[in-house]
Protein backbone atom coordinates (compact mmCIF):
# COMPACT_ATOMS: atom_id res chain seq x y z
CA UNK A 1 0.00 0.00 0.00
CA UNK A 2 2.96 2.13 0.78
CA UNK A 3 4.53 4.21 -2.22
CA UNK A 4 8.61 3.55 -1.88
CA UNK A 5 9.37 6.87 -2.84
CA UNK A 6 7.01 8.41 0.42
CA UNK A 7 8.67 5.57 2.70
CA UNK A 8 12.34 6.99 1.22
CA UNK A 9 11.55 10.64 1.49
CA UNK A 10 10.54 9.91 5.25
CA UNK A 11 13.06 7.55 6.03
CA UNK A 12 16.00 9.00 5.21
CA UNK A 13 18.82 11.26 6.52
CA UNK A 14 21.22 10.18 4.22
CA UNK A 15 23.61 12.80 2.04
CA UNK A 16 22.14 13.74 -0.69
CA UNK A 17 24.11 11.70 -3.77
CA UNK A 18 24.48 8.45 -2.10
CA UNK A 19 22.17 5.68 -2.74
CA UNK A 20 19.86 5.89 0.75
CA UNK A 21 19.91 2.64 2.61
CA UNK A 22 16.57 1.01 2.46
CA UNK A 23 15.41 0.87 6.43
CA UNK A 24 12.83 -1.64 6.05
CA UNK A 25 15.48 -3.92 4.55
CA UNK A 26 17.69 -2.98 7.46
CA UNK A 27 15.11 -3.92 10.08
CA UNK A 28 14.81 -6.93 8.60
CA UNK A 29 18.44 -7.67 8.85
CA UNK A 30 18.17 -6.12 12.58
CA UNK A 31 15.48 -8.63 13.35
CA UNK A 32 17.85 -11.50 12.45
CA UNK A 33 20.28 -9.64 15.06
CA UNK A 34 22.41 -8.21 12.83
CA UNK A 35 24.09 -5.29 14.85
CA UNK A 36 25.94 -3.69 12.62
CA UNK A 37 22.58 -3.31 10.67
CA UNK A 38 21.11 -1.78 13.96
CA UNK A 39 24.19 0.62 13.65
CA UNK A 40 22.58 1.70 10.29
CA UNK A 41 19.23 1.87 11.30
CA UNK A 42 20.57 4.07 14.40
CA UNK A 43 22.29 6.59 12.20
CA UNK A 44 19.03 7.01 9.71
CA UNK A 45 16.01 7.11 12.79
CA UNK A 46 18.11 8.19 15.59
CA UNK A 47 17.32 12.18 14.53
CA UNK A 48 14.17 11.70 13.90
CA UNK A 49 13.11 9.37 17.37
CA UNK A 50 15.24 12.15 19.52
CA UNK A 51 14.06 15.29 17.75
CA UNK A 52 10.52 14.12 18.52
CA UNK A 53 10.60 12.72 21.84
CA UNK A 54 12.65 15.98 22.78
CA UNK A 55 9.44 18.51 20.88
CA UNK A 56 7.33 16.51 23.31
CA UNK A 57 8.92 16.36 26.60
CA UNK A 58 11.60 19.46 26.32
CA UNK A 59 13.52 18.20 29.06
CA UNK A 60 16.70 17.06 27.43
CA UNK A 61 17.81 14.34 30.17
CA UNK A 62 14.61 12.94 29.99
CA UNK A 63 14.66 12.87 26.27
CA UNK A 64 17.48 11.22 25.85
CA UNK A 65 16.64 8.52 28.10
CA UNK A 66 13.25 8.20 26.63
CA UNK A 67 14.98 8.11 22.97
CA UNK A 68 16.99 5.19 24.68
CA UNK A 69 14.21 3.25 25.73
CA UNK A 70 13.00 3.61 21.97
CA UNK A 71 15.77 2.61 19.98
CA UNK A 72 16.53 -0.56 21.49
CA UNK A 73 12.88 -1.35 21.53
CA UNK A 74 13.57 -0.86 17.56
CA UNK A 75 16.12 -3.39 18.17
CA UNK A 76 13.76 -6.03 20.24
CA UNK A 77 10.91 -5.77 18.16
CA UNK A 78 12.40 -5.51 14.64
CA UNK A 79 11.09 -8.64 13.68
CA UNK A 80 7.54 -7.32 14.50
CA UNK A 81 7.90 -4.62 11.92
CA UNK A 82 6.38 -5.79 8.51
CA UNK A 83 6.76 -3.80 5.32
CA UNK A 84 3.07 -5.13 3.95
CA UNK A 85 1.57 -2.56 6.88
CA UNK A 86 2.77 0.83 6.54
CA UNK A 87 6.62 1.81 6.14
CA UNK A 88 9.73 1.53 8.55
CA UNK A 89 9.58 5.43 8.76
CA UNK A 90 6.31 5.72 10.13
CA UNK A 91 6.54 2.14 12.32
CA UNK A 92 9.97 3.85 14.01
CA UNK A 93 8.23 7.34 14.32
CA UNK A 94 4.81 5.54 15.77
CA UNK A 95 6.69 4.11 18.09
CA UNK A 96 8.87 7.25 19.55
CA UNK A 97 5.46 9.16 19.53
CA UNK A 98 3.58 7.07 21.69
CA UNK A 99 6.26 6.42 23.75
CA UNK A 100 6.83 10.02 24.33
CA UNK A 101 3.12 10.92 24.87
CA UNK A 102 2.70 8.61 27.46
CA UNK A 103 5.78 9.62 29.22
CA UNK A 104 4.08 13.44 29.16
CA UNK A 105 0.59 11.99 30.01
CA UNK A 106 1.97 9.89 33.46
CA UNK A 107 3.51 13.17 34.86
CA UNK A 108 0.74 15.48 34.47
CA UNK A 109 2.64 18.29 35.77
CA UNK A 110 0.62 21.31 35.89
CA UNK A 111 3.50 23.53 36.37
CA UNK A 112 5.03 22.63 32.27
CA UNK A 113 1.90 22.78 31.03
CA UNK A 114 2.18 26.23 29.75
CA UNK A 115 5.34 25.36 28.97
CA UNK A 116 4.49 22.64 26.70
CA UNK A 117 1.42 24.39 25.46
CA UNK A 118 4.01 27.16 24.21
CA UNK A 119 5.87 24.90 22.57
CA UNK A 120 3.38 23.36 20.60
CA UNK A 121 2.33 26.83 19.23
CA UNK A 122 5.49 27.99 18.38
CA UNK A 123 6.82 27.01 14.54
CA UNK A 124 8.66 23.29 14.72
CA UNK A 125 12.12 23.47 15.01
CA UNK A 126 14.70 23.73 12.97
CA UNK A 127 17.76 23.50 14.62
CA UNK A 128 21.56 22.48 14.04
CA UNK A 129 20.06 19.23 11.57
CA UNK A 130 23.51 19.33 10.02
CA UNK A 131 25.11 18.63 6.71
CA UNK A 132 21.68 16.52 6.14
CA UNK A 133 20.00 17.99 2.82
CA UNK A 134 17.08 15.49 2.54
CA UNK A 135 15.89 16.33 6.17
CA UNK A 136 16.08 19.97 5.47
CA UNK A 137 14.19 19.58 2.61
CA UNK A 138 11.60 17.33 4.26
CA UNK A 139 11.13 19.98 7.86
CA UNK A 140 10.30 22.65 4.45
CA UNK A 141 7.77 20.55 2.95
CA UNK A 142 5.84 20.21 5.82
CA UNK A 143 6.17 23.66 7.30
CA UNK A 144 4.77 24.74 3.82
CA UNK A 145 1.75 22.28 4.21
CA UNK A 146 1.35 23.10 7.73
CA UNK A 147 0.72 26.73 6.20
CA UNK A 148 -1.74 25.69 4.48
CA UNK A 149 -4.17 24.02 7.29
CA UNK A 150 -6.27 26.29 8.94
CA UNK A 151 -5.44 28.27 11.53
CA UNK A 152 -7.66 26.02 13.76
CA UNK A 153 -6.94 22.85 11.93
CA UNK A 154 -3.19 23.58 12.29
CA UNK A 155 -3.26 24.75 16.14
CA UNK A 156 -5.55 21.15 16.75
CA UNK A 157 -2.78 19.08 15.08
CA UNK A 158 0.40 20.48 16.59
CA UNK A 159 -1.02 20.81 20.14
CA UNK A 160 -2.13 17.13 20.10
CA UNK A 161 1.48 15.68 18.17
CA UNK A 162 4.13 17.88 19.22
CA UNK A 163 2.51 18.85 22.49
CA UNK A 164 1.18 15.31 23.06
CA UNK A 165 -2.27 17.16 24.45
CA UNK A 166 -5.46 14.19 24.55
CA UNK A 167 -8.20 15.98 22.15
CA UNK A 168 -9.93 17.05 25.38
CA UNK A 169 -7.37 19.08 26.15
CA UNK A 170 -6.96 20.88 22.95
CA UNK A 171 -10.41 21.65 23.11
CA UNK A 172 -9.81 23.19 26.45
CA UNK A 173 -6.93 25.01 25.44
CA UNK A 174 -8.34 25.97 22.16
CA UNK A 175 -11.38 26.95 23.76
CA UNK A 176 -13.68 24.59 20.74
CA UNK A 177 -16.18 21.87 21.23
CA UNK A 178 -14.95 18.26 21.53
CA UNK A 179 -16.80 17.44 18.32
CA UNK A 180 -15.26 20.22 16.19
CA UNK A 181 -10.97 19.39 17.90
CA UNK A 182 -12.43 15.94 16.35
CA UNK A 183 -13.25 16.95 13.37
CA UNK A 184 -10.55 19.55 12.72
CA UNK A 185 -7.77 16.85 13.70
CA UNK A 186 -9.20 14.69 11.01
CA UNK A 187 -9.61 16.81 8.43
CA UNK A 188 -6.10 18.70 9.15
CA UNK A 189 -4.23 15.58 8.75
CA UNK A 190 -6.07 14.63 5.61
CA UNK A 191 -4.90 17.97 4.38
CA UNK A 192 -1.52 17.17 4.94
CA UNK A 193 -1.66 13.71 4.01
CA UNK A 194 -2.96 15.16 0.14
CA UNK A 195 -0.41 18.16 0.54
CA UNK A 196 2.82 15.82 1.38
CA UNK A 197 1.54 13.28 -1.34
CA UNK A 198 1.27 10.10 1.41
CA UNK A 199 -0.05 7.23 -0.61
CA UNK A 200 -3.17 6.29 -0.56
CA UNK B 1 -24.81 1.15 17.16
CA UNK B 2 -26.80 3.96 15.54
CA UNK B 3 -25.72 5.38 12.92
CA UNK B 4 -24.68 8.96 14.69
CA UNK B 5 -22.51 7.16 17.24
CA UNK B 6 -21.00 5.11 14.50
CA UNK B 7 -20.19 8.55 12.35
CA UNK B 8 -19.28 9.96 15.51
CA UNK B 9 -16.84 6.98 16.27
CA UNK B 10 -15.16 7.69 12.57
CA UNK B 11 -14.16 11.18 13.29
CA UNK B 12 -12.05 9.64 15.84
CA UNK B 13 -9.31 8.50 13.40
CA UNK B 14 -7.52 12.15 12.95
CA UNK B 15 -7.25 11.69 17.07
CA UNK B 16 -5.73 8.45 16.83
CA UNK B 17 -3.27 9.10 14.24
CA UNK B 18 -2.50 11.91 16.56
CA UNK B 19 -2.24 9.77 19.79
CA UNK B 20 -4.89 12.07 21.05
CA UNK B 21 -7.30 9.31 22.65
CA UNK B 22 -7.65 8.97 26.20
CA UNK B 23 -8.25 5.20 27.24
CA UNK B 24 -11.98 4.97 26.93
CA UNK B 25 -12.22 5.79 23.90
CA UNK B 26 -8.91 4.20 22.78
CA UNK B 27 -10.94 1.26 23.55
CA UNK B 28 -13.58 1.99 21.82
CA UNK B 29 -12.37 3.18 18.75
CA UNK B 30 -9.84 0.25 18.47
CA UNK B 31 -13.43 -2.10 18.56
CA UNK B 32 -14.57 -0.31 16.02
CA UNK B 33 -11.26 -0.84 13.60
CA UNK B 34 -12.59 -4.45 14.20
CA UNK B 35 -15.74 -3.82 11.65
CA UNK B 36 -14.60 -0.77 9.70
CA UNK B 37 -12.27 -0.95 7.14
CA UNK B 38 -12.62 1.96 5.36
CA UNK B 39 -11.27 3.43 9.22
CA UNK B 40 -8.57 1.36 9.49
CA UNK B 41 -6.86 2.16 5.89
CA UNK B 42 -7.59 5.82 6.92
CA UNK B 43 -5.72 5.53 10.08
CA UNK B 44 -2.73 3.95 8.09
CA UNK B 45 -2.97 7.21 5.80
CA UNK B 46 -2.78 9.44 8.61
CA UNK B 47 -0.03 7.50 10.57
CA UNK B 48 1.85 7.82 7.54
CA UNK B 49 1.57 11.51 7.89
CA UNK B 50 1.68 12.01 11.23
CA UNK B 51 4.83 10.08 11.05
CA UNK B 52 6.13 13.25 8.63
CA UNK B 53 5.21 15.55 11.08
CA UNK B 54 7.81 13.74 13.37
CA UNK B 55 10.11 13.51 10.92
CA UNK B 56 10.13 17.60 10.60
CA UNK B 57 11.19 17.72 14.67
CA UNK B 58 14.50 15.79 13.64
CA UNK B 59 17.40 17.14 15.79
CA UNK B 60 20.78 15.81 16.17
CA UNK B 61 20.98 13.79 18.80
CA UNK B 62 23.12 14.23 22.19
CA UNK B 63 26.52 12.33 21.52
CA UNK B 64 25.88 9.47 24.34
CA UNK B 65 22.77 8.56 22.83
CA UNK B 66 24.48 6.57 20.24
CA UNK B 67 27.39 4.56 22.65
CA UNK B 68 24.38 4.14 25.39
CA UNK B 69 21.77 2.42 22.75
CA UNK B 70 24.35 0.06 21.33
CA UNK B 71 25.53 -0.72 24.68
CA UNK B 72 21.84 -1.59 25.77
CA UNK B 73 21.03 -3.41 22.60
CA UNK B 74 24.50 -5.39 22.73
CA UNK B 75 22.92 -6.84 26.27
CA UNK B 76 19.65 -7.11 24.74
CA UNK B 77 17.49 -10.20 24.24
CA UNK B 78 15.18 -9.54 20.72
CA UNK B 79 11.96 -10.80 20.93
CA UNK B 80 11.12 -14.16 18.92
CA UNK B 81 9.06 -13.42 15.72
CA UNK B 82 6.01 -15.83 17.07
CA UNK B 83 5.27 -18.92 19.20
CA UNK B 84 7.26 -21.54 18.06
CA UNK B 85 5.70 -24.69 17.66
CA UNK B 86 5.10 -27.26 20.45
CA UNK B 87 5.63 -30.92 18.02
CA UNK B 88 3.47 -33.27 19.93
CA UNK B 89 1.72 -35.85 18.35
CA UNK B 90 -2.20 -35.19 19.63
CA UNK B 91 -4.69 -35.88 17.64
CA UNK B 92 -7.56 -33.32 17.15
CA UNK B 93 -7.67 -32.15 20.68
CA UNK B 94 -9.62 -29.37 19.83
CA UNK B 95 -12.74 -31.12 17.94
CA UNK B 96 -12.52 -34.26 19.64
CA UNK B 97 -11.60 -33.09 23.04
CA UNK B 98 -9.54 -36.44 23.57
CA UNK B 99 -7.94 -36.78 26.84
CA UNK B 100 -4.61 -34.62 27.31
CA UNK B 101 -1.10 -35.95 27.52
CA UNK B 102 0.41 -34.73 30.93
CA UNK B 103 3.37 -34.98 30.25
CA UNK B 104 5.47 -31.39 29.52
CA UNK B 105 8.86 -31.55 28.19
CA UNK B 106 10.94 -28.70 28.98
CA UNK B 107 11.27 -27.20 25.58
CA UNK B 108 7.93 -26.81 26.27
CA UNK B 109 7.77 -25.07 29.46
CA UNK B 110 9.94 -22.50 28.13
CA UNK B 111 8.15 -21.76 24.82
CA UNK B 112 5.41 -20.90 27.31
CA UNK B 113 7.50 -19.44 29.60
CA UNK B 114 8.08 -16.51 26.88
CA UNK B 115 4.64 -16.49 25.75
CA UNK B 116 3.72 -15.38 29.42
CA UNK B 117 6.37 -13.10 29.80
CA UNK B 118 5.54 -12.08 26.78
CA UNK B 119 1.97 -11.00 27.98
CA UNK B 120 2.94 -9.30 30.55
CA UNK B 121 5.17 -6.77 28.96
CA UNK B 122 4.44 -2.80 29.23
CA UNK B 123 1.57 -1.50 28.57
CA UNK B 124 2.77 0.80 26.23
CA UNK B 125 3.88 -2.41 24.14
CA UNK B 126 0.51 -4.00 24.09
CA UNK B 127 -0.97 -0.18 22.24
CA UNK B 128 1.74 -1.30 19.65
CA UNK B 129 -0.97 -4.31 19.76
CA UNK B 130 -3.15 -2.04 17.37
CA UNK B 131 -1.25 -1.58 13.87
CA UNK B 132 -1.04 -5.39 14.15
CA UNK B 133 -4.68 -5.95 14.56
CA UNK B 134 -5.79 -3.30 11.91
CA UNK B 135 -2.87 -4.76 9.42
CA UNK B 136 -5.12 -8.34 9.52
CA UNK B 137 -8.37 -6.62 9.55
CA UNK B 138 -7.68 -4.90 6.28
CA UNK B 139 -5.87 -7.39 4.55
CA UNK B 140 -7.69 -8.66 1.28
CA UNK B 141 -7.89 -11.93 1.93
CA UNK B 142 -8.95 -11.39 5.52
CA UNK B 143 -11.75 -13.99 6.49
CA UNK B 144 -14.38 -13.73 9.71
CA UNK B 145 -15.57 -16.69 11.68
CA UNK B 146 -17.84 -15.93 14.12
CA UNK B 147 -19.58 -18.39 16.96
CA UNK B 148 -21.80 -18.83 19.93
CA UNK B 149 -20.36 -20.84 22.19
CA UNK B 150 -22.55 -19.79 25.10
CA UNK B 151 -25.41 -17.97 25.68
CA UNK B 152 -24.87 -14.21 25.82
CA UNK B 153 -21.08 -15.32 24.63
CA UNK B 154 -19.78 -14.18 21.09
CA UNK B 155 -16.70 -14.82 19.95
CA UNK B 156 -15.11 -13.84 16.46
CA UNK B 157 -11.65 -14.58 14.22
CA UNK B 158 -10.81 -12.88 11.35
CA UNK B 159 -7.87 -14.59 9.72
CA UNK B 160 -5.83 -13.26 6.71
CA UNK B 161 -3.24 -16.22 4.78
CA UNK B 162 -1.30 -13.08 3.53
CA UNK B 163 -0.59 -11.92 6.59
CA UNK B 164 -0.34 -15.30 8.13
CA UNK B 165 -2.13 -14.58 11.48
CA UNK B 166 -5.57 -13.97 13.40
CA UNK B 167 -7.48 -11.51 15.49
CA UNK B 168 -8.95 -13.01 17.73
CA UNK B 169 -11.84 -11.17 20.08
CA UNK B 170 -14.81 -12.29 22.43
CA UNK B 171 -17.49 -10.38 24.43
CA UNK B 172 -19.39 -12.05 27.00
CA UNK B 173 -16.78 -13.19 29.12
CA UNK B 174 -17.29 -14.03 32.70
CA UNK B 175 -14.45 -12.11 34.63
CA UNK B 176 -12.31 -15.22 36.66
CA UNK B 177 -10.69 -15.08 39.90
CA UNK B 178 -7.37 -17.51 40.21
CA UNK B 179 -7.90 -18.73 36.39
CA UNK B 180 -7.57 -17.74 32.70
CA UNK B 181 -9.00 -17.87 29.61
CA UNK B 182 -6.02 -19.50 26.92
CA UNK B 183 -6.65 -19.30 23.43
CA UNK B 184 -5.16 -21.76 21.52
CA UNK B 185 -4.51 -22.83 17.73
CA UNK B 186 -4.68 -26.50 16.40
CA UNK B 187 -2.23 -27.55 13.99
CA UNK B 188 -3.14 -29.87 10.98
CA UNK B 189 -0.51 -32.07 12.55
CA UNK B 190 -2.36 -32.37 15.54
CA UNK B 191 -0.55 -30.43 18.08
CA UNK B 192 -1.50 -27.92 19.82
CA UNK B 193 -0.03 -24.29 20.51
CA UNK B 194 -0.64 -21.53 22.59
CA UNK B 195 -1.86 -18.42 21.30
CA UNK B 196 -1.89 -16.53 24.80
CA UNK B 197 -3.78 -15.39 27.22
CA UNK B 198 -6.84 -12.87 26.92
CA UNK B 199 -7.42 -10.31 29.16
CA UNK B 200 -10.95 -9.67 29.34
CA UNK B 201 -12.47 -6.34 30.54
CA UNK B 202 -14.97 -5.57 33.38
CA UNK B 203 -17.73 -5.06 30.50
CA UNK B 204 -16.76 -9.51 29.33
CA UNK B 205 -15.01 -8.22 26.14
CA UNK B 206 -11.75 -8.85 25.37
CA UNK B 207 -9.26 -6.42 23.66
CA UNK B 208 -8.36 -7.61 19.98
CA UNK B 209 -5.32 -10.16 20.12
CA UNK B 210 -3.29 -11.12 17.34
CA UNK B 211 -1.34 -14.39 16.93
CA UNK B 212 0.56 -15.20 14.40
CA UNK B 213 1.63 -18.54 12.68
CA UNK B 214 -1.79 -19.27 10.76
CA UNK B 215 -0.25 -20.91 8.03
CA UNK B 216 -0.14 -24.47 9.98
CA UNK B 217 -3.59 -24.07 12.20
CA UNK B 218 -6.87 -26.02 11.25
CA UNK B 219 -8.68 -24.51 14.00
CA UNK B 220 -8.71 -21.88 17.18
CA UNK B 221 -10.36 -23.13 20.79
CA UNK B 222 -10.67 -21.45 24.15
CA UNK B 223 -10.08 -23.31 27.27
CA UNK B 224 -10.04 -22.26 31.60
CA UNK B 225 -6.49 -22.63 32.83
CA UNK B 226 -5.75 -21.74 35.67
CA UNK B 227 -3.67 -18.42 36.31
CA UNK B 228 -0.73 -17.75 34.07
CA UNK B 229 -2.29 -20.39 31.82
CA UNK B 230 -1.12 -24.02 31.02
CA UNK B 231 1.91 -25.35 28.30
CA UNK B 232 -1.22 -27.47 27.39
CA UNK B 233 -4.79 -27.22 27.19
CA UNK B 234 -5.64 -28.99 30.83
CA UNK B 235 -9.85 -29.55 29.77
CA UNK B 236 -11.70 -29.97 26.91
CA UNK B 237 -12.33 -26.32 25.25
CA UNK B 238 -15.59 -24.23 25.85
CA UNK B 239 -15.44 -23.19 22.49
CA UNK B 240 -13.76 -24.49 19.07
CA UNK B 241 -13.68 -22.68 16.15
CA UNK B 242 -12.30 -24.65 12.76
CA UNK B 243 -10.70 -21.97 10.46
CA UNK B 244 -10.62 -22.27 6.99
CA UNK B 245 -7.84 -22.93 4.78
Amino acid sequence: MNDESAAFRAGSATPAGSTPPDLAQLLQQVAQGDERAFERVYDIVSPTVYGLIRQVLRDPAQSEEVAQEVLVEVWRSACRYDAERGSAHAWVTTLAHRRAVDRVRSEQAGSDREARMAAAEISIPYDEVEEEATSRLEHERVRRCLEGLTALQSRCVRLAYYGGYSYREVARLVSSPLGTVKTRMRDGLIRLRDCLGVAR
Amino acid sequence: MSRKLRQDLHTLAGPYALNALEETELRRFEKHLTHCDSCVQEVREMTETAALLGSAAARTPPESLRPGVLERVSRTRQHAPAPASVNSPRRRWWRNGLSLALAASVLIALVLGGTVVYQQQRISEMRDNEREVAAVLSAPDAQTTDAQPAEGMSARVVSSQSQGQLVFSAEGLQQLDEEDYQLWLADTDGSVRSAGLLQVAPDGSTAPMVTAGLDQAEGVAMTVEPEGGSAQPTEAPMMEMPLDT
